[in-house]
């Protein structure tokens, strides 16, 4: 699993949304985006090296459009 | 006649499972198609389509599946992760396409597919190196949403690993 989605949420904040490895066998990233990202959210899905390295300020989050 | 090309005029019907059909004449609506034996042929149908909710289950080799009502008490869905990793990772999983991470001590499990009730038992364990948390939950059909917490003075949210959860209908 080297990509995650993220979604923007309600507290100004950031989801993100890993992917089961069990899911990754029969749906692609962008199927499971589909079904899990809460309809009429804008999402992207990025590399895993594209998260802070820590989540020291994992609530301090912000998504970047 | 060409390779690769068959004459129409010389098609027997119902076309043989030897040459790709199913050998049938007739199918029942909705019903689902099974392998055959030498006493029904190259195909059979199940008895019934069921209703609505049923899963098909196996009765075992020489038999035909029936559709059945789901047991009560059963594990609908299943998933290990790590919650304090980053991303999350998941270890192990069943009928869970993805967990998000909403935040601190904030999860939710993605259902691949959807539980008949919203009213399932949802079980939890999870731990931390420095201290006990606690859980609680938000049940719909298609997610569980996992909210731990700290059980010390400070109450705050926390990260947890493993977080091990069920849900049971």
């Amino acid at each position: 699993m080297t990509q995650v989605i993220i979604y923007p949420n309600s507290n100004s904040g950031v989801c993100v949304v890993t992917p089961a490895p069990e899911a990754l066998e029969t749906m692609t990233i962008e199927e499971i985006a589909a079904k899990d990202v809460p309809q009429g959210i804008e999402y992207k899905i990025i590399d895993i090296s594209e998260l802070p390295q820590d989540r020291t300020f994992r609530n301090a989050w912000e998504y970047q459009e | 006649m060409s390779q690769g090309f068959v004459n129409p005029q010389t098609i027997t019907l119902p076309v043989p499972v030897s040459d790709g059909g199913t050998g049938a004449t007739s199918a029942t609506a909705y019903a689902v198609q099974c392998g055959g034996t030498t006493s029904t042929g190259a195909h059979q149908s199940i008895a019934s389509v069921g209703t609505s909710g049923q899963v098909l289950t196996s009765n075992g080799a020489g038999a035909l599946p029936t559709f059945q009502t789901l047991q009560s008490g059963n594990i609908r869905a299943w998933v290990n992760f790590n919650g304090t990793a980053n991303p999350i990772t998941i270890t192990g999983s069943g009928n869970v396409t993805s967990i998000t991470d909403n935040g601190v001590g904030d999860y939710t499990v993605n259902f691949t597919n959807a539980l008949a009730t919203a009213t399932y038992s949802a079980v939890a364990t999870n731990g931390y190196q420095a201290y006990i948390t606690s859980a609680g939950f938000t049940l719909t059909t298609t997610a569980c949403s996992i909210y731990v917490w700290r059980r010390d003075s400070s109450n705050n949210a926390a990260d947890a690993t493993p977080v091990c959860f069920a849900a049971i209908l």
